[in-house]
């Protein structure tokens, strides 16, 4: 499959999930309508990560030192950037689109194709986004929270999302001789770098009385401040009166 | 005229009202109790055993963990007795005061100022205060819900909010969405709560004792 119908299918599937997902919504007695299918596949995941992705994430961490985890990270997200320019555009953030397009000309030829970030030094700061965020920005609600099987937590805005940003990524689109295959392992690789990155949240994570709520709510607070709108955490449990708990 | 009316009575009425709530003396209390508490954190002449005592003192004064022990678990409260509470609040305080102290640390050792409050009803009130994050070096908002006692003795706090990206996590709140949903997903079972926490509570020990330090970032 080359990676034009990849694409196509990526967002056929998207689009798909969105229309399950809107079959339920969020209402104040029902804040997380797929709370029983959520936790059984973040279940899932979590035996996955512990049995497999965790492992790995130590063995990278162990046979690779900060400067060059550091390094995958600068490419990874340097590759980002088109994708983020976009987004900004589709914003109407125009001086940011202009900043990122900057940082992208500094580290993919100052920075050796991104290894090093002196765009960051020169007062470029990173900025992200997708289109996740520019459908919030637009006014999008998020839908219901879901946790998809090897994806992990997301929403129907989000897998829109996706299913957009591979298509609107313009690193996608040139062909060579072992394309699909590159691409693949550079996404591989940054996978296994930002896993090793959150060793530690997923340390706290897992810390956690109730993790799923932890996960839901982190990932709602951190969506919500990405887009620059404000969290309201899923709360319908009564509460105990004044006088039951005064002291 | 009938409108005029209604507001020369409003006027009056609020002239004899009783004072609000939102007043100095609990914009004081938070100033001071907030800033014990966080020099306690920072006294580096302690032990870190006697810093926990100490913090766990200043705590119990300045936030009444009973209340926040109740609150976490809602209505199952209710149904308990008092045996099953106190087995319940003995392991609820160590993990809650662990926790706090995580929480609390980020500002380790910088004063708190107040500035300003108001009234969320005639017992409570929520106070602002800033206080600069010694880990990032920026001011950080920090809200307290505080609460007076019936009779109109004490304050108390029954919740602390950090302003983090634009939220405000309380965390009491967030600790009683996950107490609660936990206890939903278990009948309501108490034991299986306390049986939790004592697993929380059985790892953070030994973090300590092989000095990985806590898992909580805060």
């Amino acid at each position: 499959m080359k990676p034009s119908q990849v694409r196509l299918s990526c967002s056929a599937a998207a689009l798909s999930a969105l229309f399950a997902a809107g079959c339920a919504s969020v209402t104040a007695d029902n804040p997380d309508p797929y709370e029983d299918f959520n936790r059984q596949m973040f279940a899932f995941n979590e035996g996955l990560d512990e049995a497999v992705i965790e492992p790995v994430a130590y063995g990278y961490r162990a046979v690779t030192n900060e400067p060059i985890r550091e390094g995958v990270g600068n490419i990874s997200s340097n590759l980002g950037e088109p994708l983020t320019f976009v987004n900004h555009l589709l914003q109407g953030k125009l001086p940011d689109a202009g900043a990122t397009l900057g940082r992208f000309v500094v580290n993919t030829t100052v920075g050796i194709a991104g290894v090093f970030d002196p765009a960051s030094t020169m007062g470029m700061q990173r900025t992200n986004e997708d289109f996740g965020q520019t459908l919030g920005v637009w006014g999008v609600d998020s839908g219901p929270f879901i946790v998809l099987p090897f994806l992990g937590p997301t929403n129907p805005r989000d897998i829109v999302g996706r299913g957009a940003d591979a298509a609107l990524n313009p690193l996608n689109y040139p062909e060579f001789e072992n394309d699909d295959a590159i691409r693949l392992g550079i996404v591989a690789l940054g996978g296994i770098n930002a896993r090793e990155g959150a060793v530690e949240t997923f340390d706290e994570l897992r810390q956690q009385i109730d993790p799923y709520t932890t996960l839901r709510r982190l990932y709602g607070r951190t969506r919500a401040a990405d887009i620059g709108i404000p969290y309201d955490e899923p709360n319908d449990a009564p509460e105990l009166t004044d006088d039951e708990l005064d002291f | 005229m009938k409108l005029k009316g209604m507001l020369t009575a409003i006027a009056v009425a609020s002239a004899f009202a009783p004072a609000a709530f939102a007043d100095k003396k609990s914009e004081a209390y938070v100033q001071t109790n907030a800033n014990s508490v966080l020099s306690v954190l920072n006294d580096r002449s302690l032990t870190t055993e006697a810093r926990e005592k100490k913090f766990g003192e200043y705590m119990n004064k300045f936030a009444h963990m009973p209340s926040i022990a109740r609150r976490v678990i809602g209505t199952t409260s209710r149904s308990l007795n008092e045996a099953d509470f106190n087995r319940y609040y003995k392991i609820f305080e160590t993990y809650a005061l662990e926790v706090y102290q995580v929480h609390f640390d980020q500002f380790r050792g910088e004063g708190l100022r107040v500035t300003g409050s108001k009234d969320d009803g005639p017992q409570r009130s929520t106070v602002e205060s800033v206080i600069k994050n010694s880990q990032t070096g920026k001011d950080t908002k920090v809200y307290w819900d505080v609460l007076l006692s019936q009779d109109g003795k004490n304050y108390r706090v029954r919740d602390v909010g950090i302003e983090l990206g634009g939220s405000v996590l309380w965390l009491a709140q967030k600790q009683q969405t996950q107490f609660m949903n936990y206890l939903n997903r278990n009948n309501g079972d108490i034991n299986k709560l306390i049986g939790r926490i004592n697993v929380l509570l059985a790892d953070m020990e030994a973090r300590k004792k092989d000095g990985r330090g806590s898992a909580y970032k805060g």
